[in-house]
């Protein structure tokens, strides 16, 4: 586990003098190092790293081998075996808990982790309906605590009510491997779920770590062994609880999938290759029951169906509909589909009559295949009868009941047939060319995205998925012999102000090294994350996604990349909402030689709070319109929302010199019909102005480019900006 | 023949004045031809309405030769675009068929004038795109 956003202090994590490495160590001795120059904190005490005594190749043992080893070896050696773990969390002073799940997935020697709570109050003060029941008949209870509705861990993945869904554990700390000692950290952040209608969906409430002792399970779980008690500490080392993990199956998840179809139809149940639907979900952990349950379904309106007509059709023909005790998708085979030709996840928007969102899929068996050369050894077949696509398409539509959209990586299960039969060449005709499993990207969004995502009758299918928190991974790798130097322009910052900040990435190595060619964060390789004064993380990405590769350049020893960051918004709202200090974190990262490189580095900047009523409204309409941002970033005339809030900043004086450049950027580019306004650009900038160097360049470039009539203005600032840019003076005066 | 022989110009005159007119028909009827082809989708949009009813479909599109449709979700977009990735075609004058990130196919009118592209969906939602 690659812990993104390491607190100062903790176990494991060394803080030494500012501009030094930092050490992150985890429990296995393996060493990962970022940079950090918060000068501000005074040093904390070093940590004892030890090294790992534990054979490099215990590592790579399976959960059995391992169990095996234990059973004839002293000393014992401890790891977290895969799959699925039954959380409770109990918090101190409380008279509910948490149940749950955590789902533990092993490459190679690293872990990652996930998991999501469900509430659970145990006596309830409200009556409870009373049930019909057979006043002669006895319900056998097979455990004591399912007296208390606990779940039964002898019962696998246990399967939890919706309505009772609280958080997602994005697990940020973890056991990685195998380790002679038998408790670890877990660290983690807990997402607390809003609602499916909430603005935000997810509200980060801060991290939190648990030292955790490997002990023995109670009676009911599967492994005696597998089973885990810790203390819950909250960011100020304060316990708030206790957590106990117990494993419970090698599977993190576990649905259902009924079949129904229409009477000559054919039930999509494996592509005539060897793939089933089990096969293909062992890749990513899941348990599939496939039922294969009525096959005479009557048609209502001829042989082609609407969608709302196949919606009916599954809440009156399926078998069940308790999706608080089962995970259940339902596919309706007909023989065509009124509104596609081969299948659909029809359970959306408007078609979702029952107002349960993604609980059903339709699969058209009598589509005629095109009969041109693309469709390659299918074309002008029946689509029932062409297995391999057939089969692939009821797998790629269920990938969307489990909230999955549409990915073009590969060739994998979420690609559309259609692209992937245009792709087919004479080589490797259609259906040759089909990857019978999920792209990498969406086998960890079946793994570890949260319940209420990837669940039937969860959040709506159409969210995106970057409003929805999701575990790191530790695939990224970092690049011994560079340094992130973030800075900000300004360190107190007044309330509304966007936050300017210097980034470069510098070869401290005397070797020459790839590096990204550009830190802008439109190119897709800057993010980072901010943590407010009450520890609520929020972070910010490009605007737009890049999906190109980052492309690189040879940095020489002592050279830097550079670049600024103006932050003011970003996915989860507002960046610096309340006055306070808050702590910036930015992450820049690429692609290489198939791994992936990432270093960060942190700062701190207060958030002043407002001077007087004025600027408190400025700054409310600023943080109040999403649209600033845009104005920040792509400037026009068009943005008018975005812009009418710039206007209203700068008509206070606090937050005037942090707007002056952006209405001066506007003013110096024609917009349709308006010409560009050089005047009145120089006359904004010749006012005190905070710009980032960044900005100060493009002003350059702005004022180097203008008519004969503005060159004795543009001139005179285009002279004044390089001295600052000479002297690195960034605010204008 | 002899009122050909005799009136050579005239002669050539008339055959102008047919070929010219055969060739302003075949102008009209290739007019009417080219209006789907007036119509010319393909290339790289970037969205430029700013409508809450537009917030579902991309922030740019790429619609391919081929027919396939690659859509790009604005990173502070909350939702999906509905136009991820898929198969689009001009059924006829106005209306293109777009297939959607739940895969139904959705016919939607579009206008093309200058360089805005016009959609308008089945809720009356217009989403305007610009040429990138």
């Amino acid at each position: 586990m690659n812990p993104s956003n390491p607190s100062n202090g903790e176990p494991g994590n060394t803080v030494t003098s500012p501009a030094t490495p930092v050490t992150t160590s985890n429990t296995n001795g393996f060493v990962r190092k970022s940079i950090d120059d918060s000068s501000k904190f005074p040093p904390l005490p070093e940590t004892i790293e030890h090294a790992s005594v534990v054979s490099e190749q215990l590592n790579f043992l399976s959960d059995e081998q391992l169990k095996k080893l234990n059973d004839i070896s002293s000393p014992k050696f401890f790891s977290l075996a895969q799959g699925c773990y039954l959380v409770n969390f109990t918090p101190l002073g409380t008279s509910y808990h948490y149940d749950g799940t955590l789902r533990v997935q092993k490459v190679g020697t690293n872990t990652i982790a996930s998991g999501d709570l469900y509430n659970h109050k145990p006596f309830k003060i409200w009556p409870k309906k009373k049930e019909a029941t057979d006043p002669g008949s006895f319900q056998p209870v097979d455990n004591a605590l399912s007296l208390f509705g606990e779940p039964n861990p002898a019962n696998g993945v246990p399967i939890f009510s919706r309505n009772n869904y609280r958080y997602y554990l994005r697990i940020t700390q973890i056991l990685e491997s195998v380790s002679l000692s038998k408790s670890f950290t877990l660290g983690f952040e807990m997402w607390k779920f809003n609602g499916v209608s909430a603005t935000p969906t997810w509200t980060n409430e801060g991290a939190f770590k648990s030292e955790m002792t490997f002990t023995t399970a109670p009676a009911g779980y599967p492994s005696e062994a597998s089973y885990l008690v810790g203390a819950v500490k909250n960011s100020a080392n304060v316990v708030v609880g206790n957590l106990t993990m117990g494993w419970v199956s090698k599977y993190m998840r576990s649905v259902i999938v009924e079949i129904d179809r229409v009477k000559d139809s054919e039930p999509p149940l494996d592509s005539g290759l060897g793939h089933t639907w089990q096969s293909i979900f062992d890749t990513v952990d899941w348990k599939i029951n496939v039922i294969e349950s009525n096959n005479n379904v009557t048609e209502v309106s001829g042989d082609s169906w609407s969608d709302g007509e196949m919606h009916a059709a599954m809440l009156k023909w399926r078998d069940s509909a308790d999706l608080d005790s089962e995970w259940r998708y339902h596919i309706l085979a007909v023989n065509l589909i009124d509104s596609t030709p081969r299948g659909i996840m029809y359970d959306a928007d408007s078609t979702d009559s029952n107002n349960v969102p993604r609980e059903g899929i339709g699969i058209a068996t009598n589509w005629t295949i095109p009969n041109d050369a693309s469709w390659g050894k299918v074309k002008g077949m029946r689509f029932g009868s062409a297995k391999a696509p057939y089969f692939r398409t009821a797998l790629h539509e269920i990938g969307h009941a489990m909230g999955l959209y549409h990915n073009t990586v590969d060739m994998g299960i979420m690609n559309t047939t259609d692209v992937i039969a245009a792709s087919a060449g004479s080589a490797l005709k259609f259906p040759d060319n089909i990857k019978w499993a999920h792209a990498a990207d969406d086998q960890k969004r079946l793994r570890h995205m949260p319940d209420i995502f990837v669940r039937p009758g969860g959040t709506p299918f159409g969210t995106s998925y970057s409003v929805h928190p999701l575990s790191p991974d530790d695939e990224s790798e970092y690049p011994e012999g560079l340094a992130l130097n973030v800075k900000p322009v300004q360190d107190v910052v007044p309330i509304g102000a966007p936050v300017r900040l210097e980034i470069s990435l510098e070869n401290i190595s005397n070797e020459i090294l790839p590096a990204p060619r550009s830190l802008n964060i439109k190119d897709g390789c800057v993010e980072g994350k901010i943590t407010d004064p009450t520890g609520n993380v929020r972070s910010f990405k490009s605007i737009v996604i890049c999906v190109d590769d980052t492309p690189l350049k040879k940095l020489k020893p002592k050279e830097k990349v550079s670049n600024s960051l103006t932050l003011l918004r970003g996915v989860e709202g507002a960046l610096f909402a309340s006055s306070g200090s808050y702590t910036i974190e930015v992450e820049v990262s690429w692609d290489f030689r198939g791994g992936h490189i990432a270093i960060t580095n942190r700062t701190n900047v207060y958030i002043t709070p407002a001077k007087d009523d004025d600027h408190a409204r400025a700054a409310m309409k600023i943080l109040s319109t999403p649209d600033t941002l845009l104005s920040l970033a792509i400037t026009g005339d068009h943005l008018t929302n975005g812009n009418e809030a710039i206007n209203v900043a700068l008509q206070n004086p606090v937050l005037r010199p942090h707007y002056l450049y952006i209405e001066a950027k506007r003013l110096a580019k024609p917009f349709g019909k308006r010409k560009r306004d050089i005047k009145g650009a120089v006359n904004l900038l010749k006012q005190e102005s905070v710009m980032s160097k960044s900005e100060i360049k493009k002003a350059v470039k702005l004022f180097e480019e203008v008519e004969e009539d503005d060159k004795n203005d543009a001139q005179h600032m285009v002279s004044l900006l390089n001295d600052k840019v000479q002297n690195d003076e960034y605010i204008i005066n | 023949m002899k009122l050909n022989c005799k009136y050579p110009f005239v002669r050539i005159l008339v055959s102008f004045a047919l070929v010219i007119q055969a060739f302003q028909c075949c102008d009209v009827k290739s007019e009417r031809q080219k209006k789907p082809s007036n119509m010319n989708i393909i290339g790289a949009w970037q969205k430029i309405s700013k409508s809450n009813c537009s917030e579902k479909y991309p922030e740019k599109i790429k619609f391919d030769q081929n027919g396939i449709y690659y859509g790009e979700a604005s990173q502070y977009a909350t939702l999906h675009p509905v136009w991820d990735v898929g198969r689009f075609e001009l059924v006829k004058e106005g209306s293109v068929r777009i297939s959607t990130s739940n895969d139904s196919r959705i016919t939607y009118s579009v206008t093309l004038h200058g360089d805005i592209l016009t959609f308008t969906d089945l809720d009356g939602c217009a989403i305007q795109y610009k040429h990138a």
